[in-house]
């Protein structure tokens, strides 16, 4: 694990953990696919928006 | 081969490590070592296995189907040698040889997909009310009698050496990965990868896998979702102009997903066996005009018929209007093959007079060609790779031939997906460009996904109206079953920012590492939220009755 960074490497242990413990809980509770669904493709976009801005500074203040 | 059958997704890890433990001939050494040695006795090669398994997969979707792809297979392989050994002896007997499997392949090709519709037509036009025979399509034959055809082809302009061996050549032709749906590959590219099946590397299995995570995401999470309200729009009976211009771009989103998924897992599943097939979508959303549009969408099939039919009737050298016949000549046939009706048509024509038009317009502002704004030949691609060797440098820019996402083969011009983003450049006009050619595909589409040209016109009809009063739109969706709250509308909204994030995912991945601990953990966290979503919509497809098979298996 040298090359990770500490706080997205315990956040990626915390998703993967609520996923399994709040996916069927959700559904227990009686919400719907799609606003289980929902709710993650809003965490991926900004996980995916995360990458992109980072590239993006990362390119426009490269030499 | 259909990615989602239990057959391939248990079969296809076994193929995966017995492939991986078989010993690897591609690496040149002497013919005296262990290792060569042990891979002449080795009774199972990796080149059996793979044929094996794209037989078996093949039989497990289609088992009346396998005759005909093994005869297409053993004519077209004959044919080859045939063909080459008539060049060499001069006898003048190559070219009836050519026209020969021409015949015969195009012929099975014709019986099985347009039999039925010519028949139905003549009895049309002659008031009668029989009905023509009606077969059914063998699965990938418009893909697996293209790409054998295009090695005939080859052979007969001395392109490439006609292949000896016919378990490569049946491998090259059933190739599961891309047996069903494309991409359709090119011998010269995907023989020699073949016939060495090379061992992946780690960079490979990283970036297969996350090709595969792509596919099955845009397939399960995006396609089959968006299926049900384009279902609803396109049965509404009722069309305003809102539902048209909706359905029409929900169908570009979801035959997008759904194709560009199916595209994405077979270059996945390929590249996990060290095999490196062409990309064939670099963002068609993204294009800024129709003609960049083409160069984006279904790019393998787009190079095929410019290689074989657009350059052969005189592309853009015979003049204006030769050149306009040819584009409209290609679009027809492309829409044909998409499908025996005529609404298929009516979309390729489409697509060509928006072309024409292109061209036409271009000529009458006197400038040359489309050089200012096409993209530019990437100085890296040589010339054999982008255009056969008659075509003029010009055509390679103002003709159809597709340049970005070409290579991908052998590394020798990795042209990335946003390669022409960089090119075209940016800016309000640029979005303004993107935005009516995005308009104006979509339009497009519902000509393709309409059941026929007349509700097609139909749906066109009411593009005037409605634009003050939703009731319509809003009645074709609640009517339909389809869910019409908060979380279903977060997801049709993000379909088109997560389309545009997850472009490049595969590709980047792989400089990821040595970019820093952040892009490197970022990517596990994608990685996984990718999977939990694709788990969730699938359970809940399974649970709904929802999901369908890949769109262009029909094709």
């Amino acid at each position: 694990m040298q090359n990770s960074a500490p706080f997205l490497t315990i956040l990626l242990l915390l998703l993967m953990a609520g996923f399994a413990v709040l996916f069927p809980a959700a559904l227990y509770m009686g919400f719907s696919y799609d606003t289980i669904a929902a709710v993650l493709l809003v965490m991926l976009t900004i996980a995916l928006a995360a990458l992109y801005f980072n590239r993006k500074n990362r390119k426009g203040g490269g030499s | 081969m259909n990615f989602t059958s239990p057959l391939f997704l248990i079969g296809f890890p076994l193929v995966c490590v017995i492939y991986r433990k078989l010993p690897d001939t591609s690496r040149h050494v002497p013919q005296s070592t262990p290792a060569r040695d042990g891979a002449a006795q080795s009774l199972l090669s990796r080149q059996t296995l793979l044929l094996l398994a794209s037989w078996l997969f093949y039989m497990g979707g289609s088992l009346k189907s396998f005759p005909l792809l093994l005869l297409v297979t053993l004519v077209t392989y004959l044919g080859g040698i045939a063909i080459e050994k008539a060049k060499a002896e001069q006898n003048g007997r190559a070219g009836a040889l050519l026209a020969l499997v021409l015949c015969f392949v195009f012929g099975i090709l014709f019986f099985f997909k347009y039999f039925g519709f010519v028949q139905n037509t003549v009895f049309h036009l002659l008031g009668t009310h029989s009905r023509g025979l009606r077969l059914p399509l063998p699965a990938g034959i418009s893909f697996y009698s293209f790409q054998s055809l295009s090695y005939c082809l080859d052979v007969y302009r001395g392109k490439l050496r006609a292949e000896r061996s016919f378990k490569d050549f049946a491998l090259f032709v059933s190739f599961f990965p891309q047996l069903v749906a494309g991409p359709i590959e090119r011998a010269e590219d995907l023989l020699p990868q073949l016939g060495a099946c090379p061992s992946p590397t780690e960079s490979d299995a990283r970036t297969g896998a996350l090709y595969i995570l792509r596919g099955f995401f845009k397939k399960i999470v995006i396609a089959d979702f968006v299926s049900a309200y384009v279902s609803a729009l396109f049965d509404a009976g009722r069309y305003s102009g809102p539902l048209t211009l909706l359905a029409g771009m929900l169908f570009g989103f979801q035959i997008y997903a759904d194709f560009s998924g199916y595209s994405d897992i077979a270059l996945g599943a390929a590249r996990l066996l060290g095999i490196r097939l062409h990309l064939n979508f670099d963002s068609p959303y993204l294009a800024d005009s129709i003609r960049d549009f083409w160069r984006r969408w279904h790019i393998t099939l787009t190079n095929w018929f410019t290689d074989y039919v657009y350059i052969p009737l005189g592309g853009s050298r015979r003049g204006t209007a030769v050149h306009v016949c040819n584009i409209l000549i290609v679009f027809l046939l492309s829409g044909f093959w998409h499908g025996a009706d005529w609404h298929f048509a009516a979309w390729g024509l489409y697509h060509g007079v928006l072309l024409s038009c292109a061209v036409l317009w271009e000529k009458a502002r006197g400038r040359r060609g489309f050089s200012a704004e096409g993209p530019s030949v990437p100085e890296d691609v040589s010339a054999r790779d982008v255009v056969s060797e008659e075509q003029t440098t010009s055509e390679v820019v103002s003709g159809l031939e597709v340049v970005s996402g070409r290579e991908v083969v052998s590394g020798r011009a990795a042209v990335s997906e946003d390669t022409s983003e960089v090119v075209t450049g940016r800016g309000p006009s640029r979005l303004l460009r993107t935005a009516l050619t995005f308009l104006l595909t979509s339009l497009g589409w519902v000509l393709f996904r309409a059941s026929s040209v007349r509700q097609a016109f139909s749906m066109y009809a009411g593009l005037a109206t409605g634009w003050t009063d939703p009731a319509i739109l809003r009645a074709a969706l609640l009517t339909a079953g389809t869910p019409l709250n908060a979380a279903s509308l977060v997801r049709i909204a993000l379909i088109p920012i997560l389309l545009y994030l997850i472009r490049t995912i595969p590709e980047e991945h792989s400089s990821a590492k040595k970019d820093g601990p952040f892009e490197n953990n970022i990517f596990e966290i994608i990685a996984f939220l990718m999977t939990a979503a694709i788990l969730v919509s699938w359970i809940g497809n399974l649970a709904g009755g929802t999901g369908n098979d890949f769109i262009y298996f029909r094709f």
